[in-house]
C-alpha cells in the first residue's frame, strides 16, 4: 500500500515537473515567434517605403533617367528593310 | 415485520444519516446548480486572466498587390522616474535621440510617478535609445495604419480615426466604405492559472480572433502616380485652386486611379483642415458645362431625332426665350451648322436646338436613364447624388440652359460614368474600386462588374463617338492631340453660380474623354477648380488630359488602329 502511494506521488511529481517545463517552453517560443513576427514587420514596412514610387522616381531622377519626351507609332505596315534582287 | 428487529437507537442513527444525506445533496444542488453560475464566475476571476487578442485589419492593395494601406508598427516609450537618479544627465543623453530639447524631457521626469509617456518612436529611433542603455526605460508595441505610397490616392483610401469608444474606425474612402470588412473581430485568451500564479498548459481557452479582410483594388499604381503627378503640375501651372482626375476602364467600370487636388496625408490626416477630406472626384456638385453637350445629343440621336448631319436652322444668330438671349461662348455664330460642327464649335444655339427636339419629357428621362440624381454606387464613403427637378418643374429656359450644361449639377463620377456610355456601346456601368476581398481564413470574394442598364444603342453610341473624335480634332483644343490614337472628347468651361448669377471669371474647366476611339480601353474626366491662367478647359484641362493620355498610350502600349 505504501509502496502505491509512494509510485503515484512519483508520476503525480513527474507529470507536474513535465507540465511546467512546457509551459516555459511553450512561453518560449511564443515570445520568439512575436519577435519574428514584430520584425517581419519592421522588414515589411522597411521594403514597402523603399520600394514606393514617389522613392523609386526620385532615385530613377537621381540616376538621369527622364520621361520619353514622345512616341512614335507606325501608321501602317510598311517594309522596314527590303532585299535588292 | 423485518424493521421490528432494529433497536430504536440504530433506527435514530439511519433517520439522522439519511437526514445529513439528503442536507448535503441538497446543498451540493444549491451551490452546483442554483448558484454555479456565480461560483464559475467567482473562480474564474481568481483563477482565469483573460487577454484580449486585437485583430489586424486588412490591407488595401493596388492591383499589382503592392500595399496603398498596411499595418505598421511603433513603439510607446515610457520611463520610471523613480528609479532614475541622475535626471539631468538622463534628459540628455535621451533629448539627443528623441528631438526635444533636455529641460521639456527633465520636467517630465522630475514628475512624481511610476510612468511617464516619452512618445511613439518608429523602430530605428528605438535601438537608437536602447544603445544608451538607460535604467527604467521600456518600450510597448503599437500597431498604426501605414501608407506607404503616403499622399497617393489620399482621397481615395481615406483615413482610419478612433470612434467614440476609442478604437480604429475608418472614415471616408475605401477605409470608410469597407470599414466592417477591413477591422475584424476581437478574440479572448483565457489562461487558467495554478495555486501559485502560473499558467496550466493544457488549460488555456482561446476566442479566435479574426483578422479583418484584405481588398484587393482595380487602381493601378502607375496610373495613379501619373494622374496624381500631372494634376498637381497642371493646377500649379494654371493657378488654379483644385483639381479632380479620374481614369476608368469604360466597358467594365474599373476605377484605374483617382486623384484630387489639395490633397492630404492620409497618416497625418489631424494636421489638415476638414474640408481638405472630401473627395471631390464623388462628392462635389457642379455645373458640367459643354462637356454635358455630348450627353444631350447622343440622346437626340439615340431617339432619331437628329442625325450628324442634321442641320441647325436657329443657329445663325443668338437665340431669344423667355426674355433670356443664349449666345454663343466666343460669339461667332454658324448657320446651318450640322450636329457634328456643333459639337466641334460647343454651340450654345445649336444645343437648344437639340433640347428643343428632344423636349423636356425625353430630356428628363434621359437624365435620369444616364444616373444623374442618383448615386453611382462607387464602393466610396461620402458620394453625393445631386437632385435632377421634376418633370412638371421644368420650364422651357431650363431645357435650353440644360442642353449645354448650365442650371444642371451633376458629380464627376456620374459624368464620367455616363459619357463612358457612348464609349461602350450605350451601357451605364457601374464604377467600382475593390475586385477582390480576401478573407481570413484565404477564401476570396471575386466581384464582377456590373452594367445597370442600357441608355444608347451601338448605333447612337458608334455616331456620339465620331461626332466626339472631330470635336478633338476639329474643334478648339485642336492644338493638343495624341496622333494617331484617335481620342473622342469634349472640352467644357463651365461658370460658377455665386449669389444667383454667374461669375465669368470663375471657372471650372474639365475635359472628358476617351481613347483609342475604335476601341475604348480609357475613358478619362480632367477638372480644373478656378484656373487663373486661362479660364478655358481647351487651355488648361484639355493639356492636362493629353499628358495623361500619352503616358497611359507609352504605359499599356496602345496602337493605333
Amino acid at each position: 500500500m505504501l509502496l502505491l502511494i509512494v509510485v503515484l506521488e512519483v508520476i503525480y511529481l513527474t507529470h507536474n515537473s513535465m507540465l511546467a517545463s512546457e509551459s516555459v517552453r511553450a512561453e518560449e517560443i511564443k515570445a520568439e515567434i512575436a519577435k519574428l513576427d514584430e520584425q517581419n514587420k519592421i522588414l515589411k514596412s522597411e521594403v514597402l517605403s523603399r520600394s514606393s514610387l514617389g522613392v523609386v522616381a526620385s532615385r530613377a531622377a537621381e540616376m538621369g533617367f527622364e520621361k520619353p519626351k514622345e512616341f512614335i507609332s507606325l501608321k501602317k505596315n510598311n517594309s522596314i528593310a527590303l532585299k535588292h534582287e | 415485520m423485518r424493521y421490528k428487529n432494529f433497536s430504536p437507537r440504530f433506527l435514530v442513527l439511519i433517520l439522522g444519516l439519511l437526514a445529513l444525506y439528503t442536507f448535503l445533496l441538497g446543498k451540493l444542488f444549491y451551490w452546483q446548480v442554483v448558484r454555479a453560475q456565480e461560483i464559475k464566475e467567482i473562480r474564474d476571476l481568481q483563477s482565469t486572466e483573460s487577454l484580449e487578442l486585437l485583430p489586424e485589419r486588412g490591407e488595401i492593395l493596388f492591383n499589382d498587390n503592392f500595399p496603398i494601406a498596411t499595418n505598421n508598427i511603433n513603439y510607446l516609450t515610457y520611463a520610471n522616474p523613480k528609479i532614475i537618479t541622475d535626471i539631468p544627465k538622463y534628459s540628455n543623453d535621451l533629448s539627443g535621440v528623441l528631438g526635444y530639447d533636455s529641460a521639456s524631457i527633465s520636467a517630465r521626469l522630475n514628475q512624481d510617478l511610476y510612468w511617464v509617456r516619452l512618445g511613439v518612436f518608429d523602430y530605428k529611433r528605438k535601438e537608437k535609445i536602447e544603445k544608451l542603455n538607460l535604467d527604467g526605460i521600456g518600450f510597448q508595441i503599437e500597431t498604426s495604419r501605414y501608407y506607404p505610397e503616403a499622399s497617393m490616392a489620399a482621397h481615395l483610401i481615406g483615413f482610419v480615426g478612433k470612434d467614440d469608444q476609442g478604437q480604429d474606425q475608418g472614415y471616408l474612402g475605401l477605409e470608410g466604405y469597407y470599414n466592417m470588412q477591413l477591422k475584424g473581430k476581437a478574440g479572448k485568451l483565457y489562461v487558467v492559472k495554478d495555486a501559485l500564479g502560473n499558467p496550466i498548459v493544457t488549460d488555456i481557452r482561446e476566442e479566435k480572433k479574426v483578422d479583418g479582410r484584405s481588398l484587393l483594388t482595380t487602381v493601378d499604381r502607375t496610373v495613379q502616380y501619373i494622374a496624381d503627378e500631372a494634376l498637381k503640375t497642371g493646377v500649379e501651372k494654371y493657378g488654379a485652386e483644385g483639381g479632380s482626375i479620374i481614369i476608368m476602364e469604360p466597358s467594365t467600370g474599373k476605377v484605374l486611379a483617382m486623384s484630387s487636388f489639395p490633397k492630404f496625408d492620409p497618416q497625418k490626416y489631424y494636421e489638415y483642415d476638414g474640408d481638405v477630406y472630401q473627395n471631390p472626384a464623388i462628392s462635389k456638385l457642379y455645373e458640367p458645362g459643354s462637356t454635358f453637350k455630348v450627353l444631350v445629343m447622343a440622346a437626340a440621336i439615340n431617339e432619331g431625332l437628329v442625325k450628324a448631319d442634321t442641320r441647325c436652322d436657329i443657329c445663325a444668330a443668338p437665340v431669344q426665350m423667355s426674355g433670356f438671349t443664349i449666345k454663343t461662348w466666343n460669339n461667332e455664330y454658324h448657320p446651318n451648322a450640322t450636329m457634328t460642327e456643333v459639337i466641334q464649335n460647343s454651340d450654345n444655339t445649336g444645343m437648344v436646338f437639340v433640347g428643343q427636339k428632344l423636349g423636356i419629357a425625353k430630356m428628363n428621362d434621359y437624365m435620369e436613364q444616364f444616373g444623374f440624381g442618383e448615386k453611382t454606387g462607387i464602393d466610396l464613403q461620402g458620394e453625393a447624388s445631386g437632385a435632377l427637378r421634376r418633370e412638371s418643374e421644368w420650364l422651357p429656359i431650363d431645357l435650353a440652359t440644360s442642353s449645354f450644361g448650365q442650371g444642371i449639377s451633376v458629380t464627376p463620377i456620374q459624368l464620367l460614368t455616363a459619357v463612358s456610355s457612348i464609349a461602350n456601346g450605350g451601357y451605364l456601368v457601374k464604377p467600382y474600386l475593390v475586385e477582390k476581398i480576401f478573407e481570413d481564413d484565404g477564401e476570396e470574394i471575386e466581384i464582377e462588374p456590373k452594367n445597370k442598364r442600357k441608355v444608347l444603342s451601338s448605333a447612337a453610341s458608334e455616331v456620339m463617338k465620331w461626332i466626339m473624335v472631330n470635336a478633338v480634332e476639329a474643334g478648339d483644343s485642336k492644338w493638343v492631340t495624341l496622333d494617331p490614337i484617335a481620342v473622342a472628347g469634349k472640352t467644357g468651361t463651365a461658370q460658377i453660380p455665386v449669389e444667383g448669377r454667374y461669375d465669368p471669371n470663375q471657372t471650372i474647366a474639365s475635359f472628358v474623354g476617351f481613347f483609342p476611339a475604335q476601341n475604348p480601353k480609357i475613358s478619362m474626366l480632367v477638372l480644373v477648380n478656378r484656373p487663373k491662367t486661362s479660364i478655358y478647359g481647351s487651355e488648361t484641362a484639355a493639356p492636362i488630359f493629353f499628358s495623361v493620355a500619352r503616358d497611359l498610350v507609352q504605359y499599356y502600349g496602345i496602337q493605333p488602329e
